[in-house]
Parts: C-alpha cells; structure tokens; sequence
C-alpha cells in the first residue's frame, strides 16, 4: 500500500476564524503559497481574528497505486559537499549512477539513501519520500565539527561531528534512515513537531531507522541490537549510542553529554517546554511499544509490526495524534491486516499496555 | 564580551550550557564573535520558524551587560533561521565549551 499527497484545497477568504492549529496545519501540509499565508497571519499578530477565511481542513494523505515493476525503479541520488561552510547545499559531489568517490561521508550519504529507498519500496511499495519518485538529496561536511544530522523539509544535512563527543554522522545507517524517514512523515500528512505528535514523528523516524538497518543485515527482531546511531559517539563518550529502542533511557550515561533522559513508561513520562515539548525524550515510549510489539511476534520487525506503524502513519491523518490515538489506531490496523483475535492485534494492545497506554 | 550560550534538540536531543566571556578565547574568534553576534543579526534569526524541519539546534543565547547603558539581550532560535556567519561562530564558540568540559572529565 503507498500513498502520496494531493493540493491542498481552500477558499477565497471569507468569515471564519483561524485557529493557531490550523495555521500550523498549513504551515505543515499545505504548498508554499498556504505556508506563506500562514506566516503572514501570524507575523501580523491576528491569529485569532483577522484571518477570515473559509478554509477545509489540511487534506488527508491519498493512496496511491502499489509500485509495479519494483525492480525497475531505481532511486535519483545527489550528495552534496558544504565543504564546512554552513550553507546549502553545497558542491555537487556525487550523482545518481556515478562511481564511489573519494571521500567516504559522501558515500556513506549516498549508500544510506539507497538503502532506505529499498526498504520503504520493497516492504511498503513506496517511491521514495513523497511516495513519487522524489530525488534524495544529501549535503555532507555541513559546518566545522558540527554535532548533528538534519532533515530541512527538502533535503538531510549531516555534520562531521567533533571528533570529541560525536564522529561523522553518516557513520550510522540507522541516523540516515532516521532522517530520510521525517520525510516520509512529511508527506505522510505530517505530524506537528511538538509534544506528543512531535515525539511520534520522533518514534517513526527512529523505528524506520532501524527497520532499515535490520533489512539490510537480514536480521530478526531477536537478532538486532535496537540501537539508534551506534558508532557515533566519540572514543571517550560513555554509552553506546544515542538511543535505545530496547532499554530507553540507557544509550548514554557521561559527564560531558549527560545521561540519555528517555523514558520507557507513561509514568515517566518527561514535561518540558525544551527539545519542542521533549520530543526525542518521550518518543521512548512508543519505541518501545514498537519495540516489545516486533520481539512478541518474533521473526523480521519490518513485516508484521513495520507493516502495523507504516499503515498507521498512512491512515491516522491527524497532525495533532497523541500516543493514545497512534496506539489506537495501530490496534485498528492489526485487527483490520491480521483480524480481531490475532496474534497480531492481541500483541499490539499488550504492548502498548505495557508503556501505560490502554488502548 | 560575556554571554550565556545553550544548544539544544538536534537528533541527539541533548543540551549543553555555559557562560563564556570572548576575551578568555583567542583573539581572532573574540572578533569574529564580536563581529556576528550583533543585535540586528540576532533579531534577524528570531524569525517565524520553517514547520518542516526536523531534528535542527535550537540556540539560547543572552549577551550579558557590559556598562551601564546596556541590558541584557537574550535570543532563541533555530539553526534554520540564523545567517550562516552567526551559525559558524556559535559552531566555534560552542567547540570551546565541549573542549573545555572534555578535559575535566
Ligand atoms: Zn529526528
């Protein structure tokens, strides 16, 4: 099953009041014109009453038709050298079809992109991010022993890391996935990057981004260590990477970086206005549902469970979703897939109870 | 030039604070932080955020009074949204501090 984003649709402007959600909804789903709309309403200081405009709710994703011919189809890479400057996208350094180069981020970007590409057309039928064949774009070597690896809507951007806390961040596959796989959030109908919704677009990331690490060994959910950049840390770092999706809160431990601050349990659930509303924090909570999900089921993470938070990113069409509607809906999914008394939908409910979630 | 620099979010979602004054860095990166970090330029970074950007630093950053005339000044924003010269002095500036905390460790 793929799908894709359509336009969205709006009227000429007229008597409504805006909302700010519905503004960040725009901001989020809607094409450039909408998205300057909506800052220009909120530059302006009338959120709450001078944008009257009839305006449909953001678009909900449409399905598109299963890829055909998979074998076929192949994905348009470009990777980029900043050179260490802090400017986009920098020299074109590699494309589509060309040989290995010299320089191994650039390869490393290159490599990472085609594997996640596999994985989201081979397991879900997806053509790259947008579901249609969008080009993946990398820029390696952005700034001077710069800390961390980013998505910017468009394109992901990886730094050299500085060699004291973090190495280069395209040493780690699952940190490439994590990032190609904000874009498929993205243009999955976007989850707000704040508080909950924005600590689920986290857990997809991090959940695609070891699914892609898996798929590529071949190894079963019991195989894999579940672990979220390992190799990044730099030689004196305590810890093991940046984060665990079988023991949250356990990736790190050391005096200069801190102590990794994830949760596991809705107990611990972590309220802060920091991190956007801690969202790498709690998106520990549903890693783990993910997590004890894909162990309960035994065999590949990718198919059952994968399947059950691809879909459920595909259908939930809420970008404002909290865990308990994420939980809920993957719960529909199993039941829907699988059938109301299978393995699948009675694991799916268990391990969310298991983070504190009753679903 | 004394200020109050945090880095935060990113993928790794940690944060690091410190004070520093540039006139216990180098002389050449104490101009060049005295050069980028200028109101005007700072205002500049505090503009409405890109909603689709994901995993970026978020910077907090207070220059702290020197005289009597000024006050303190404190920014927030994000990586996306500043000039590229004040990014790479916040790069640098923030290497101290992790240099710094590296060798007491
Ligand atoms: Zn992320």
């Amino acid at each position: 099953m793929g799908y894709a984003p359509r336009p969205m649709s709006y009227a000429h402007p007229r008597h409504c009041i805006l909302p700010p959600h519905m503004i960040e909804a725009i901001r989020l789903r809607g094409d450039a014109g909408l998205r300057k709309m909506a800052d220009g309403i909120e530059q302006d200081g009338q959120r709450f009453r001078a944008a009257r405009c009839e305006l449909m709710p953001p678009a909900a994703t449409r399905r598109t038709q299963p890829v055909a011919a998979r074998a076929r189809i192949k994905p348009e890479r470009k990777v980029y050298d900043a050179q260490q400057r802090r400017r986009l996208p920098g020299k074109l350094v590699r494309a589509e079809g060309d040989a290995r180069s010299s320089d191994a981020d650039v390869d490393r970007a290159y490599d990472g992109a085609g594997a996640t590409f596999k994985l989201f057309l081979n397991v879900y039928q997806r053509h790259s991010l947008d579901g249609e064949g969008m080009p993946l774009v990398s820029s390696v070597h952005y700034g001077k022993s710069y800390n961390n690896a980013f998505w910017d809507g468009e394109q992901m951007v990886y730094g050299d890391g500085d060699g004291i806390l973090f190495r280069s961040f395209t040493r780690s596959l699952s940190v490439i996935a994590h990032e190609l796989s904000h874009g498929v959030v993205q243009f999955s109908g976007g989850l707000v990057y704040r508080d909950q919704s924005g600590a689920l677009s986290e857990s997809f990331a991090d959940v695609f981004g070891v699914l892609t690490l898996q798929y590529r060994r071949k190894q079963a959910a019991h195989e894999a260590d579940w672990l979220v950049g390992k190799g990044l840390l730099g030689p004196d770092v305590r810890g093991a990477a940046l984060r665990s999706l079988k023991a949250p809160g356990t990736a790190y431990d050391d005096a200069v970086l801190g102590k990794d601050p994830q949760p596991f349990h809705m107990d611990d659930f972590v309220y802060t206005s920091s991190d956007n509303g801690g969202v790498h924090i709690n998106s520990g909570i549903p890693n783990h549902a993910f997590y004890l999900l894909a162990q309960n089921l035994c065999g590949n993470a990718w198919e059952r469970a994968g399947h059950i938070w691809y879909d459920t990113l595909q259908s939930i069409d809420n970008p404002h979703a909290s865990f308990a509607d994420w939980a809920d809906r993957t719960l529909e999914l199993a039941r829907e897939r699988f059938g109301a008394g299978s393995t699948e939908a009675i694991q799916t409910r268990r391990s969310w109870k298991l983070v504190g979630i009753a679903v | 030039m004394k200020l109050i620099l945090s880095c935060s979010g990113g993928v790794v979602g940690s944060r690091i604070q410190a004070q520093l004054d540039t006139a216990e860095l180098g002389a050449e990166l104490a101009r060049r932080a005295e050069a980028a970090l200028q109101p005007e330029k700072l205002a500049q970074a505090s503009s409405p955020e890109n909603p689709l950007r994901t995993d970026v630093l978020e910077y907090d950053l207070t220059l702290l009074p020197e005289g009597e005339d000024t006050d303190f000044r404190h920014y927030r924003f994000s990586e996306t949204s500043a000039a590229p010269e004040v990014l790479e002095v916040l790069d640098e500036l923030m290497q101290e501090i992790i240099r710094l905390r590296a060798r007491r460790r």
